[in-house]
Order: C-alpha cells, then sequence, then structure tokens
C-alpha cells in the first residue's frame, strides 16, 4: 500500500518513521500507513467527523518508551547479540522482555521458556540485571532532562516530558524538539526509542504507541479525533477491563464514541479519574506531570521465588525472612514504617496461601514483623506441599518520625532500635546489600536463590578481579553507540 | 403474645435498643432485637452485640406470653415512620404483625432460640452508688482511653470501687486520666475491673437518662452488670494487667502555672484551630506570660499572649491540641494547674485538689 493511497479523501493519521528526515520540521499531512489507513478508508464506512477541539498544541507532553527495553540493552552491551532473537527473565523461567527479532518469531511475554525453544530454538536466553537496566534507565532521562526540566519517569522504559513553552529557549518546533530527543536517545544507546506528540499525557500515550518500534508519532489537538476512531476504548490507558464492561453496557466500543459524548453524561456516570480521561481525549490537559522522585510508597511488596521448589520449612521461612529484610530496608530508605503485613506462600502448583498481621504500632524493623509473622507462617506452612516463592506487602504506611511520644518509654526503644538498623544499613550500603544479615534469613542467603540453569547470574558478575563487586563493574562506562 | 404501647415511648426504648445491636456479626440473630412479655404491664427489648448487652423494660399492655426476635434497625425504621399513636405488634409464629392505625406491616422473624441468653444480675455481692458522681467520673475519664485494638487493656477503663469511692484509670499511652470520687457505696469490699470505653460511656448516657439517683452493680464470671432504673447494661470485662500508672507520675515537677480554666480552654480551643495536620500547640512560658501558638504548613497560623504568674527561664513545650484540651475540660474545679518539667518531659493537669490527675505527654518540637 503506497502512503497515502488508501486514504482516499478521508484524512487519517500521520506517522512517521524517524528515519524520514526529510520531512522533519513539517508534517507531512496525509501520510498513512498500514492497516489504519487501510480501514478508515473502507468504502462506505463514516469518517472520524469534526474534530474534537480546534487548537494544535495548547500543551505539548512527549511521551517516550524504549523499545523491548531489557533485551535492547543487552544487544547494546553486548554486541554480538544485535540481530539475535534475545529474551531475558531466565531466572523466572518466562519471557520478561524479548528483542524484536524474536517477537517477530511469536514470542510473547510471560510466555514459558520451554515454548520458547520450540518455537524459536536459537533463542537467546540471558538473566535479568536489574541494576543495569536500571542504570541505563536513569541515563535514559537524563538525556530527556536536556531538553526539559519536566520529566516524569513513568516507569523504568518510559517517561512524559512537557516541553511547553520550550520552542524558544531550544530555537525548534514541538515536532523538531521530539525528533531531537529521539535522534539524541537512539544513538547514545544504540537502540530505538518510540516517541508520541501530543497535546497531553493520554494523547501522547496513544502516539507513541502508534508505531513501534522506533517510531515519532504526532496527535495535534485537531487530529486526534482521527486517530482514536476505531480505537478499541480499553486501549486508552488507564481504562481498564472493569470500565470497559461498563462503557461496552452503555454502547460504547471506541475511544472516539466515549470522547464525542456530552460531558455531563459523562460526568454523571463516571468517577473523576475517567472524567479526566474524557477531557484529554478531548484535547485538554489536566493530568499533570508527577515530576518528583517517588517519595512515598502506599505499599511496599517484595516476592522471590526459588528454585528448585522446597519443602523444608527452615529454608522457605529464610526466603520470607529474606524478603522481610528488604521490604524493611526499602521502608526504612523512604522513612516509612508498616502498621499491617500480608504474607504469602505460593505452591509449586501456583496455588497460594497468605495472612494478614497487624501490628501493635508502625514499624519498619525486620526483626520484630519476622516475630510476628513466625506463628502465622505455622500455620500456613503444610509439610506435604512444596514451595516455589514467598513473598511480603507492607502496606498502612506512614511516616516513621515520631512526632508523639508515649509515656511508656517505647518512643524511646524504638529510638534506639532505629540507631541499630541505621548502623546495619550503613554497612550494607559501604560493603554490599548482604553483608549483614538476620540469622533467620541464612539459608537463603546459603544457596542461590535458583539452582541449576535458572540460577545463572549475568555475565557482569562472573570473572570479578580480586576485591572487586559486581555493583562496581556497573560503574565502568560501557561504549554502546556507533561511531558515526 | 401481643403488645399495645404509645409510639413514641416505643420509639425511644428502641433506639437505646438499638446501640447494641450487631452490625456486622457472623451470627444473623444478633442483628435482632428480643421482645419478651414480662407480665400484665410490661414487656422487656434485649439486644446484644456480644460485648455490651442491654435489656429494658418497656411499659405496655402485654397479652399472651413468650419472646419474639425481630430485625432491630427496621424494627426502629418502622416504628420511628409511624403517625403518633397507640402502635400494636403482635406475634404467632413466624411474622410479627405491627399495626398504627390503617398501616400494617409484617416483617419475617429471626429464630428465638438461636438468640443469646442475657446475663442476670448475680443473687449475692451486687452492691449500690449514687449515679450522679459515677457519671462525672466516666465522663471525665473515658474519653482518654485508646482506640487501638493492639492493646486491648487500653481499650478499656480502670475501676476500681472502694467502700466510699470510685477511681478510674484510662490512657492511650500518650496522656493518662485519673479520678477518684466521693461516693456513697453498700459495696462490702474492694473491686477491680477494666471494663471497655464504649461500654462506660454507654452506661453514662443510661444512667443519666434513667432518671435514677442510684446505680446498682453486680460482678460476677467476666462480666459487669449495671441496673440504672429498669436498664440492665451488662458488658465484657477485659482481662489483662492495666500498666502501673503510679509510676508514671513524677515526682517532682519544676514550674506550677495557675490559669483560669475557661480562659484557657478558649485560649487553647481558638489557637488549635491552626494546629492541623498533627502539628502541635506551642505553649511558650517566659516572665509573667503565655503565648499560645500553632502553625500548620499551607494553612495558616495563630498566636495569642496570656498573663500568667510564671517566673524563670523561657519553657516552649509543645502538646496535641485535642488532649490538651480533653485535660482542661476534665478539670471541674474554676482554676487549673498546669505542671511541667521539661519539653520532653510529661506535664501535669490539675484542679485545686488532687482528685483528678491528668497526665500528658509532649510532642517534640522542631525550629
Amino acid at each position: 500500500m503506497p502512503p497515502g493511497g488508501a486514504a482516499g479523501d478521508q484524512p487519517t493519521p500521520e506517522s512517521r518513521r524517524h528515519g524520514d528526515r526529510g520531512n522533519a520540521g513539517r508534517r507531512s499531512g496525509r501520510g498513512s500507513e498500514g492497516e489504519r489507513g487501510d480501514r478508515s478508508g473502507q468504502g462506505g464506512r463514516r469518517g472520524p467527523g469534526k474534530p474534537l477541539t480546534i487548537g494544535s498544541f495548547p500543551q505539548a507532553v512527549i511521551h517516550i518508551d524504549a523499545d523491548a527495553f531489557f533485551a535492547s540493552c543487552e544487544q547494546s552491551r553486548n554486541p554480538k547479540l544485535k540481530g539475535l532473537p534475545v529474551i531475558t527473565g531466565k531466572e523466572r523461567n518466562i519471557v520478561a522482555s524479548m528483542s524484536y527479532e524474536a517477537k517477530a518469531r511469536g514470542v510473547v511475554r510471560a510466555m514459558r521458556l520451554s515454548e520458547v525453544r520450540r518455537l524459536c530454538p536459537d533463542a537467546v536466553f540471558l538473566p535479568s540485571d536489574y541494576e543495569t537496566y536500571s542504570l541505563l534507565s536513569n541515563r535514559f532521562f537524563g538525556v530527556v532532562r536536556r531538553y526539559t526540566p519536566e520529566v516524569e519517569e513513568y516507569g523504568i522504559d518510559e517517561c512524559f516530558a512537557d516541553i511547553t513553552g520550550m520552542r524558544r529557549p531550544l530555537r525548534m518546533t514541538y515536532v523538531r524538539i521530539a525528533e531531537a530527543i529521539k535522534e539524541d536517545l537512539d544513538s547514545a544507546f544504540g537502540f530505538t526509542f518510540s516517541v508520541g506528540l501530543a497535546p497531553n499525557k493520554t494523547i501522547a500515550k496513544i502516539a507513541s504507541k502508534w508505531k513501534k518500534p522506533s517510531g515519532l508519532t504526532v496527535i495535534p489537538g485537531r487530529d486526534i479525533h482521527r486517530f482514536i476512531d476505531g480505537m478499541p476504548v480499553e486501549k486508552v490507558w488507564g481504562i481498564g477491563p472493569q470500565t470497559t464492561a461498563y462503557l461496552n453496557k452503555l454502547g460504547i466500543t471506541t475511544a472516539l464514541q466515549f470522547a464525542r459524548r456530552d460531558e455531563m453524561w459523562v460526568k454523571q456516570r463516571f468517577s473523576k479519574p475517567f472524567y479526566e480521561k474524557w477531557q484529554e481525549l478531548n484535547g485538554r490537559m489536566v493530568i499533570p506531570l508527577e515530576t518528583g522522585e517517588k517519595d512515598t510508597y502506599a505499599s511496599i511488596q517484595k516476592v522471590k521465588t526459588f528454585t528448585p521448589p522446597s519443602s523444608d520449612p527452615e529454608f522457605v521461612f529464610a526466603q520470607l525472612s529474606k524478603n522481610v529484610e528488604n521490604a524493611t530496608m526499602k521502608a526504612r530508605r523512604y522513612h516509612l514504617a508498616a502498621e499491617r503485613a500480608i504474607c504469602f506462600l505460593k505452591t509449586q502448583d501456583f496455588r497460594g496461601t497468605g495472612a494478614e498481621v497487624r501490628f501493635s504500632r508502625p514499624t519498619a524493623f525486620p526483626h520484630e514483623i519476622i516475630r510476628a509473622l513466625t506463628p502465622v507462617f505455622g500455620r500456613l506452612f503444610k509439610h506435604s506441599e512444596e514451595y516455589r516463592s514467598t513473598g511480603i506487602v507492607l502496606f498502612k504506611l506512614s511516616e516513621d518520625r515520631i512526632v508523639q511520644p508515649d509515656l511508656f518509654g517505647v518512643t524511646a526503644r524504638i529510638e534506639r532500635l532505629a540507631k541499630v538498623y541505621e548502623t546495619v544499613d550503613g554497612v550494607r550500603a559501604k560493603y554490599g546489600k548482604h553483608t549483614l544479615f538476620l540469622g533467620s534469613s541464612f539459608y537463603a542467603h546459603k544457596f542461590g536463590q535458583h539452582l541449576g540453569e535458572r540460577g545463572d547470574t549475568p555475565e557482569r558478575k562472573d570473572d570479578l578481579f580480586k576485591g572487586e563487586t559486581a555493583r562496581q563493574r556497573l560503574a565502568i562506562p560501557m561504549f554502546m553507540g556507533k561511531v558515526k | 403474645m401481643q403488645l399495645t404501647c404509645p409510639k413514641d415511648i416505643l420509639l425511644e426504648k428502641l433506639q437505646t435498643a438499638l446501640k447494641t445491636v450487631a452490625t456486622k456479626s457472623t451470627m444473623p440473630v444478633l442483628s435482632g432485637m428480643m421482645i419478651k412479655a414480662a407480665g400484665a404491664g410490661s414487656a422487656e427489648i434485649s439486644s446484644t452485640d456480644m460485648e455490651l448487652s442491654l435489656r429494658l423494660s418497656l411499659p405496655a399492655g402485654v397479652e399472651g406470653e413468650g419472646a419474639f426476635v425481630v430485625p432491630g434497625r427496621l424494627l426502629t425504621d418502622v416504628v420511628r415512620s409511624l403517625p403518633a399513636g397507640e402502635v400494636k405488634i403482635e406475634t404467632g409464629g413466624e411474622q410479627a404483625q405491627i399495626v398504627s392505625g390503617p398501616a400494617s406491616f409484617r416483617i419475617n422473624c429471626l429464630p428465638a432460640a438461636d438468640f443469646p441468653r442475657l446475663p442476670e444480675m448475680p443473687e449475692e455481692g451486687v452492691f449500690e452508688l449514687d449515679s450522679a458522681p459515677l457519671v462525672d467520673t466516666i465522663n471525665t475519664v473515658a474519653r482518654a482511653a485508646s482506640r487501638d485494638e493492639t492493646r486491648p487493656v487500653l481499650t478499656g477503663v480502670l475501676v476500681r470501687f472502694g467502700k466510699d469511692s470510685v477511681k478510674m484509670v484510662a490512657t492511650d499511652s500518650y496522656r493518662l486520666s485519673v479520678r477518684e470520687t466521693k461516693v456513697a457505696s453498700t459495696l462490702a469490699e474492694k473491686k477491680e475491673v477494666i471494663v471497655p470505653r464504649a461500654s462506660m460511656e454507654e452506661l453514662a448516657r443510661l444512667a443519666s437518662a434513667s432518671g435514677s439517683d442510684k446505680v446498682r452493680v453486680g460482678v460476677v464470671d467476666g462480666q459487669i452488670m449495671f441496673l440504672a432504673g429498669d436498664t440492665l447494661l451488662s458488658s465484657r470485662l477485659i482481662e489483662g494487667q492495666f500498666p502501673n500508672y503510679q509510676q508514671l507520675l513524677p515526682d517532682e515537677f519544676k514550674h506550677e502555672i495557675e490559669l483560669d480554666k475557661e480562659e484557657l480552654l478558649e485560649v487553647v480551643s481558638r489557637i488549635g484551630l491552626m494546629a492541623q495536620k498533627n502539628a502541635p500547640l506551642r505553649m511558650r512560658f517566659s516572665d509573667g506570660r503565655l503565648t499560645v501558638s500553632a502553625q500548620t504548613p499551607q494553612v495558616g497560623e495563630a498566636r495569642e499572649d496570656v498573663p500568667v504568674p510564671f517566673q524563670g527561664e523561657e519553657v516552649e513545650i509543645g502538646f496535641n491540641t485535642e488532649y490538651l484540651r480533653d485535660g482542661i475540660e476534665s478539670v471541674q474545679e474554676e482554676k487549673v494547674f498546669l505542671r511541667i518539667i521539661s519539653p520532653l518531659r510529661p506535664g501535669l493537669i490539675k484542679g485545686s485538689t488532687d482528685d483528678f490527675l491528668y497526665l500528658i505527654m509532649p510532642v517534640r518540637l522542631t525550629g
């Protein structure tokens, strides 16, 4: 299908590859690619009608999504992997991320590795190396921040950037800014990013997804209706299965149908988040960027799977204990303390049991939580079962700063303990996360998390020099781009 | 059986009984009230949530014998909606019929056999005391009890019945309230129990509403019973060791400041409006002056000076407004005495006698 060929008199969304340098700075008008052009061009079907809004960019928001981030990180670190179907998630025995080469062969996320092997015998399986990914992720956000300070880190591999008002200082159009960010990212990392430019976050998210990998899609306000016409309403960011089912009952199946509904009609039937979605679909910007570093949590969860599965209560409890230590370490880092916790065990056949515990006061001390969990674990654990994972969720979190001391001297004791853990955390920060741990976690530290093939560690952790830690190697600059 | 009663009287009794109707129980029958014939001129209404039970007597024309259980909230709503006048309730099996003028209802009954047997006032060991001082003491002390269920013993009020006095103690670990009241009692030997806060507050309400100037008290099998007028309230007792509050009271204080109760209460309430989101109320004592101030970021601030007979080095101490106000309010004399040691040690609020002591832990001040 030649670009624009099927569009006929129906204008269709534009979408450009980053490579279309010739078009930089001006929009290609009625260019269209792929099935969407086909669909809206089909005979007799009514077009998307009049625009939802007449402005183009009252606000300009970019959403950037790294393509196959984990797999791309691995490929860019190790050029030998380029062009190969690379899959990460070996330690979980399922696909966490796959390169586009693997995707082309039909590999999908969460697929079991045995199935991948059948589908794609030459696939390269790698254990996840989150330390590296998060390092690269920080560099990714750093590149975006060269263009605007207003960046929301939405996930490890995606972010929003508000570039409103940046045209004059950067001497670039909004489209050019989006292109420049993409160029910088692509060349700095040696893999590609998909970028969407739109008047708000919801539409920007639609834009970045419009064309993957390596897409750059621009949706000005007056073109929104062309993009969301025929788009199933559940594809809109933030509209989940429950809302979709409700919308379907009201006769709404596409995003455009929802956007075209009367404001009062929407307000009466939906809660605020969905009314906000409606406003954004209509080109207004109502959902602000959350640019602050995440400094608080509603809950903290730590879950770890181990292989082979175990029916040894001491080993399984040690796994749980290690999770508690990790969760409380995170809680202390954010100065939070939990009033409640849920602990759970999962058996080899994926059945789970769990229980909730309440503490008499908010705590972030693992030994206190572990003491409270001991009787609970005794009730949950069945000797006849084989367990494969344990987990802990800390919730009802509050700031750990004590404002109101008590009459009985409990406060003084907590403060002494806080000093002890401050020291423990200090030792861990200096010498490694697992240099100091509670005796109850011993068996989880004595053996690797996974024995056998799943226990493979990232290459970076092998062949270290004497005295060198894997974390130190992480900091060694790596050359990842191409010399032009 | 059949029962006739004026709507107003019936409604008043039902509303009282509704307080102990269980709302979230695994036993469906506890959402009901039992109505039982008790002779020609009266019936009894009982309800329980297994922690607190009530038995009220209802003056009514009664024919026949027996008892039935009806959903408590529904019956109350039905009776409330009726016009003034006689209400007739009749039951003969699985439904109760309620008739008032031309309106009639049929409500399905709950199985009366499943309704728990409520404790009876024991034969022995019952004593009687004056109602008014008892109610007073509850109203000043119970509010300091904890609402945190993780330390059950602190959710109760420690009650020590003496031969000529009753002493109550409650603490939520941030403040402690103790009051000893002289009261005429027929008690033979001392008794000490921990009663849930909610039960004490309900007793105070019922005793003042009953109009009776005496309350009869009986303790048996982990239950305490109070009979005020013709209303019997029985409550579960909390087991456990109440903390030794005596050792929390500091032996000596550095300062004692005498203040006018009403004036201080007004200032604290006023300035306290600006102590939101856990912000403390600050009290700065300097020569001859107390400055009360509060500040909440993004909300605003307030300050007020009060002349006080204070001498010595300046002290600034912070309190939770609500705790402080509770303490001042509970003082029954015109003057309150505030005793402090330092900004980090507990302060004491009392009247001119030692009958009432209110210990309060300060809030840490920053900046």
